[in-house]
């Protein structure tokens, strides 16, 4: 296999798409850096304390209207995707496309949909678009048709029905857009919504802590965007970014750029979402530059069994963690930040395949990682970042306690013999590949009973970067992780390699370059007749580009 | 090589609306007709990046600035005042008046 140079592929890739590429924004500095360093004109992000006067907006939760309402799902009828304007900065402004749902004569932006396991969900979904747009119910256990992706795709101005049950355990699942080519132009323009399902064991969890959504649960969705100098989304990627990913300017969360929460001195629930386009977090508390210990108690699929300690966790584009802070553990009353701390982004595609080291002739390798990828202006990937700033408040004393257990988990075994092997590389064309295959919508390459039990291995090339696999109909459990970079096997804290993130029910996995993944899947589901789902990489650009494949599901 | 990467970019994507970050007081020959023959003054509408309250210059994120031939860039600019710093924050949309004396410039107007 032939490996080009850094150089020479770049190269190739901005003869490709030299036109995209006056869209973009040159400049030598990181504009987060720049500005959320305040006096400083590094290329690195401020610390915290520096930052603390930036933070100025606070943070958007979900209310009993507008952004990010909280509503029974079963209540919902109709979500309309809509494009509108809606003020993502103060005051201004800017297009956004958003689901927008009618309830109780209440307009409701991309909701939170509510629901427990059990419930059905019956609602209409209307273009107003002006392109095609299909939803997709991440994590969910779908027929092939409510799973919504490009091959149900509704045109401007139709309309499709969805109707199915929930019948996956009580997690913080999402809703967002999956036509083929154009999902990451539609999630970065505003398209995302939380569906979180609950049951008895978040009920017991809920009142063992005295957490109420909203203000002491608070759902967070991290993205990265870019405005134009009118403070305005834009969306218009060359070839080279289109292959790295879209890394933007400004870190939001909630939709809120620069964001502040108070809040008082007893444990939080945050439900993190991930919900960048191709961006990883590498998320702590940080006091100062002391970094607070938190527990994970959840992950894609679900409450975990027992609570993990963490002080850092990664995560991909479109994973979720859930996670409790107890704020009695910081001192005095210095704001706490999330943050992403720094990490070696792997953005290895030009790397030497056997050995791991940068191809003769280039400059670039995982040694220096940032300088070679920041796209234009954007915050390189990697960047040691606050996400957002927590003030702790007087409040009355608090004394709950974090429960040792939280839920039971359904056991996913390694089946005998040679797990199936689904590699993840590129063809040196500027084309991300699995097994080589590029995505063809008539096409399924990948064949599995249903109700069969199997074992997938998902290798990531040493000449690749890292990538957020997902896989539609059925969540999975990983079974080990093999060759992981430093900065991931020094997190692992369980058996086989694992990181506290593997011990829950994933439906999207991070795998790093040179990174095996061993997961075990059970391909047993209700439906009848045979499914076709997708299996791919959640960097939008990623997918669009065509790093995603169907598999089939046959009855 | 700092001040010709802008024109260079520019002219080989045929584009006027490529940005680049500049040093503040530094002339760009590449965007702005150099004259000597006193000041020349333009307007501008941007998104303020940084603030740096102790070198008196912010950088924004603007558009074409009418007046001065300079197209849309993100550019850190001395003020006439550091206190005009005051009242301005990140992600600020401000409408600038911006003047050129042939060699620097200088924010004389910011709202």
């Amino acid at each position: 296999m032939n490996h080009p140079s850094r150089r020479r592929f770049l190269a190739a890739l901005a003869g490709a798409g030299a036109a995209g590429l006056a869209g973009g924004l040159l400049r030598r500095e990181p504009a987060y850096a720049a500005s959320g360093a305040g006096e400083q004109t590094t290329s690195q992000a401020a610390p915290p304390g520096a930052a603390e006067g930036l933070f100025t907006n606070r943070l958007r939760l979900p209310g009993a209207s507008g952004l990010y309402a909280a509503v029974a799902a079963k209540h919902v009828r109709q979500i309309t995707v809509s494009a509108l304007d809606f003020q993502v900065l103060p005051g201004l402004p800017s297009p956004f496309w958003a689901y927008v749902a009618e309830v109780g004569g209440k307009r409701l932006l991309n909701p939170t949909l509510l629901a427990r396991p059990g419930d059905p969900i019956k609602l209409r979904m209307v273009n107003r678009l002006k392109q095609p747009t299909i939803i997709h119910w991440h994590g969910l256990t779908n027929d092939e048709r409510n799973d919504g992706v490009g091959m149900q795709q509704v045109a401007s101005g139709r309309q499709f029905d969805y109707a199915f049950t929930v019948r996956d355990r009580a997690a913080n699942y999402w809703y967002h857009p999956h036509p083929h080519d154009i999902a990451g132009e539609q999630a970065y323009m505003g398209l995302a919504g939380l569906l979180i399902v609950k049951d008895d064991d978040e009920e017991k969890l809920a009142r063992a802590l005295d957490l109420t959504l909203g203000v002491t649960d608070i759902p967070l969705v991290i993205q990265d965007r870019s405005f134009n100098f009118e403070g305005k989304l834009a969306y218009k990627l060359s070839r080279d970014q289109m292959f790295m990913g879209f890394l933007g300017e400004e870190i939001l969360v909630n939709l809120t750029a620069r964001p502040y929460f108070d809040a008082a001195r007893r444990i939080y629930r945050f439900r993190i979402l991930n919900g960048s386009n191709a961006r990883s977090y590498r998320l702590a508390f940080a006091q100062g530059d002391r970094l607070l210990d938190y527990h994970l108690v959840g992950t894609d699929g679900g409450l975990l069994e027992q609570p993990q300690k963490v002080r850092e966790v990664f995560i991909g584009a479109a994973q979720r963690l859930d996670v409790l802070l107890d704020l009695r553990v910081a001192s005095g009353n210095e704001p706490v930040f999330l943050k992403s701390l720094a990490f070696d982004p792997m953005h290895n595609e030009s790397v030497d395949e056997k050995t791991g080291k940068a191809a003769a002739g280039t400059a670039q390798g995982g040694a220096d990682p940032h300088a070679a990828h920041a796209a234009p202006g954007a915050i390189a990937d990697g960047t040691e970042m606050p996400l957002l700033r927590i003030n702790i408040k007087s409040s009355p004393e608090y004394k709950r306690q974090i429960p040792s257990q939280l839920s039971r988990l359904p056991k996913l075994a390694a089946t005998a013999g040679e797990p199936r092997r689904l590699t993840l590389g590129h063809d040196g064309k500027g084309n991300w590949t699995i097994n080589g295959w590029r995505f063809n919508m008539h096409e399924t390459p990948v064949t599995v009973r249903r109700g069969a039990r199997e074992t997938w291995l998902l290798q990531n090339n040493r000449a690749s970067m890292p990538h957020p696999v997902h896989i539609h109909g059925f969540q999975f459990r990983v079974l080990e992780r093999r060759d992981s970079p430093a900065q991931v096997k020094e997190l692992a804290t369980l058996p086989n390699r694992l990181l506290p993130q593997d011990s829950g029910l994933l439906d999207t996995v991070l795998v790093w370059p040179g990174e095996s993944v061993r997961i075990a899947l059970d391909f047993s589901h209700p439906f009848s007749g045979d499914q076709t789902y997708m299996f791919h990489c959640h960097n939008l650009e990623h997918e669009d580009m065509g790093m995603m494949i169907g598999y089939k599901v046959k009855a | 090589m700092k001040n010709v990467l802008p024109f260079v970019l520019i002219a080989a994507l045929g584009a006027g609306n490529a940005y680049a970050q500049q040093e503040p007081g530094r002339s760009n020959a590449a965007q702005v007709r150099t004259s000597t023959s006193g000041a020349r003054t333009g307007t501008g509408t941007g998104l303020i990046q940084r603030i740096d309250n102790e070198r008196g210059t912010v950088t924004i994120k603007h558009g074409p600035i009418q007046g001065l031939d300079m197209s849309a860039m993100t550019m850190s600019f001395p003020v006439k005042d550091k206190a005009m710093l005051t009242t301005l924050q990140a992600l600020q949309k401000v409408d600038f008046e911006l003047s050129f004396d042939g060699k620097d410039y200088l924010i004389t107007k910011i709202n």
